[in-house]
């Protein structure tokens, strides 16, 4: 299934007086809308069993995770995981025969203790890889393809699920684990429940591989947003999908931060530069909606006329083997004299990037620089003002009134600020 | 971090050109000075906002890598300050231009007595508030224009000689001068409304340096703000200097006793408190609004 690949510049026209002119580069990739051969899953389930998850809250998880045993087919695996203070596998990594041995892992399920985030990620990802093939590992872009006799290639994904913080564990193992499992091709998806868990550590999980964040308000709407997210893993048809970026003379890629994505969420990209070119690896292809990325590049000037730009490829690995898509190739025009037109929906996404790039900053320097913190909040609130996205616009403010007021920003509009920010998929009442 | 170029914001130093901070994604406000005046208007401007001169006017290669054209001269605080930003205030109304009323009629208001105009308007204050003045970065370089959000009647804030203060037609109802209304536009575009009580609520655009009022009908409803040949229905060529504003310029939204503006793709822009819109924005009594940049086509908006 060949992937679809587009691409434009934010102002196709550019300045042949200035010396040197900014763009961004708007990257479109899609799986073609259809039926393509969809890859089997090797999914583990990495699930919060810490005192606070007793009762209804965990009642509610085992019925969420038996229906996700019984809706995977018999050409997936599945591996589970608890965790508390202490991480257990409750089932080894399994190809999936019927449901009933997983079904009585999960009920075995028992709440106690505290919470180590990063001990239940380790343990699933020790059983994911049982069904990586050595073929597989470390393979990126151009190379040998999958191994056939392996079984695979498989999507593979980790559900990890909490509703607190991370007091047993280490944050920085938690985000450390998910960049190795990339490696690997694995990918988190993380499901925060109710409003006292830590945001920033789920999401950086996510980002490492380009999951999906999911804000889950009660535990009632815990099997909902295990449906929405497997239902969209299951329909991918393609995955280690890898990016090259070739540059044309005279343009060069930013320093700092250059590739964002920016749908299905804003994710600042991982970027391996090379002379001329770069490369960014996107992982699973989402089965319902493009991939969009900003590139922000600098071009020399030249003598009026039209030039190139850039040229694009993608790798990927779909159910026939890898594959590579066709080289795409991006044209500008110089001209003299230069009228800024910028593509509207390109000036959308880029302020979308500013409103979630400005926000982070402010958190990020809050405790050192409260007054470029303060800044940073205003100009992030204008912004979705602007964007006429009012329930972010008011999710900011809150921020820097509680950042004012109180010198911190609570757990809760921290998370709400994320989900408004970032697209986080958040399941809720109608 | 030290660029050439650092960011209004966050002080990243990005590199000459850039138009996206880099670091915190802020659009960096472009410039372009006139060939013929030198005032800066923004880089997508097709004709001055201060001259009228077409931007399509070959420029020099420029020379070296430091070409300030993107860079007007700094100036704190209010984009007024920038050389040939003023507005030449007192300028003549142009002679012999067409009384606004000839352009076309508002569209009718339904009712224009009914009952909306009786109701007090729920939102009208909602619609005021905004973030409060744009506290600059303590100590940071401040290379750039930045819009002031909040016009400064409202806010109380630095710039109290700001751009709403200054005009003619701020604060206490417009004097409707003898002689601007003699040579300039009609003053009461409201083509078949009743001439309304003077007490009676309804919004108004009041044109800055003629004293003008422009008055809005209450009821819902859309206006199309622009020049003869964009089938205005509120045509805005009898005032002075109103060559840049696009005969489909912008309209104005009525619904539920709020009024919005909305940029309809023209050319020289719609700029609200000096920030350019494209909207539907909200409109604030006392905002400033303006069709094409610079200080050319402004009003001061009015709210009952």
């Amino acid at each position: 299934m060949p992937l679809e690949l587009r691409a434009r510049l934010s102002d196709s026209r550019l300045d042949a007086a200035a010396p040197e002119s900014q763009r961004m580069l708007f990257i479109e990739i899609s799986a073609p809308v259809g039926d393509g051969a969809a890859l089997p899953l090797n999914l583990g389930l990495a699930l919060d069993k810490s005192g606070s998850m007793q009762g209804y809250a965990l009642d509610c998880l085992k019925q969420a995770a038996k229906h996700i045993v019984r809706s995977l087919s018999a050409r997936d695996r599945v591996a589970l995981v608890a965790f508390n203070d202490e991480p257990e596998v409750m089932l080894a990594s399994r190809p999936v025969v019927d449901s009933a041995a997983p079904e009585a892992a999960i009920d075995r399920l028992a709440a106690g203790g505290g919470t180590c985030i990063d001990g239940g990620m380790d343990l699933a990802l020790r059983e994911l890889r049982k069904a990586v093939a050595p073929s597989f590992m470390h393979h990126s872009g151009p190379g040998p393809g999958p191994d056939p006799a392996a079984g695979g290639p498989f999507v593979n994904r980790v559900f990890v699920l909490t509703d607190g913080h991370n007091q047993h564990g280490d944050d920085d193992r938690c985000v450390a684990l998910a960049r190795q499992a990339v490696r690997d091709h694995i990918t988190f998806s993380a499901f925060g429940i109710g409003e006292k868990f830590s945001v920033n550590v789920l999401r950086d999980v996510v980002n490492a591989g380009n999951g999906m964040l999911h804000h889950v308000l009660t535990p009632g709407h815990i099997e909902e947003a295990f449906r929405k997210e497997l239902a969209g893993i299951q329909r991918i048809g393609a995955t280690q999908v890898r990016l090259t970026v070739r540059l044309a003379d005279g343009v060069e890629l930013a320093a700092k931060d250059p590739v964002c994505m920016v749908s299905p969420a804003i994710v600042v990209q991982e970027v391996e530069r090379e002379p001329g070119a770069f490369h960014v690896n996107l992982g699973d292809m989402p089965a319902d909606g493009p991939v969009v990325l900003l590139a922000t590049v600098y071009l020399k000037a030249r003598a009026e006329g039209p030039g190139p730009v850039a040229s694009l490829e993608a790798a990927y690995v779909d159910s026939d083997g890898s594959g590579r898509q066709a080289p795409v190739e991006v044209a500008g025009r110089w001209v003299n004299p230069y009228v800024q037109d910028v593509d509207p929906e390109v000036a959308q996404a880029i302020a979308r990037m500013a409103i979630y790039k400005q926000r982070q900053k402010a958190i990020e320097v809050a405790g050192s620089n409260p007054d470029m913190a303060r800044t940073m909040l205003q100009s992030a609130t204008e912004l979705a003002g602007q964007a006429g996205n009012e329930e972010l616009r008011t999710v900011l403010q809150q921020t820097l009134t509680e950042l004012q007021r109180d010198g911190r920003i609570s757990d809760k509009t921290m998370i709400h600020g994320e989900v408004a920010s970032r697209t986080v998929l958040q399941e809720r009442e109608a | 971090m030290t660029g050439p170029l650092p960011c209004p914001v966050c002080g990243y130093g990005n590199r000459q050109g850039a138009m996206v901070c880099e670091d915190c994604g802020l659009s960096i406000p472009q410039y372009q000075a006139c060939v013929a005046c030198g005032f800066m208007n923004t880089a997508d401007s097709r004709f001055c906002g201060n001259c009228g001169t077409p931007v399509g006017i070959e420029r020099k290669q420029s020379a070296g890598p430091a070409a300030p054209r993107t860079t007007p001269a700094p100036a704190p605080g209010s984009p007024d300050d920038w050389p040939g930003a003023r507005s030449p205030a007192g300028s003549p109304p142009s002679p012999g231009s067409p009384a606004l009323a000839a352009g076309g009629p508002i569209r009718s208001p339904a009712h224009p007595g009914g009952p909306d105009q009786d109701q007090p308007g729920p939102g009208r204050q909602a619609a005021a508030p905004g973030t409060g003045p744009f506290v600059p970065l303590a100590g940071a370089a401040e290379p750039y224009p930045r819009p002031q959000l909040s016009p400064p009647a409202r806010a109380g804030g630095p710039a109290a000689a700001g751009p709403a203060a200054a005009g003619p037609a701020a604060g206490g109802p417009p004097a409707r001068a003898e002689g601007a209304a003699a040579a300039g536009p009609r003053v009461d575009p409201v083509v078949g409304a009743p001439k309304p009580a003077p007490a009676s609520p309804q919004f108004k655009l009041v044109h800055e340096s003629t004293g003008v009022e422009i008055r809005l009908p209450l009821a819902d409803g859309t206006l199309v703000v622009g020049r003869p040949g964009g089938d205005p229905d509120v045509d805005v060529s009898g005032f002075p200097e109103a060559t840049v504003v696009s005969r489909k310029h912008a309209r104005v939204i009525i619904a539920g006793g709020r009024l919005q503006i909305e940029d309809l793709g023209s050319a020289n822009g719609t700029y609200l408190n000096n920030a350019r819109v494209r909207g539907p924005v909200p409109l604030a009594d006392g905002d400033r609004l303006a069709f094409g940049q610079g200080a050319k086509v402004v009003f001061t908006v009015r709210l009952p």
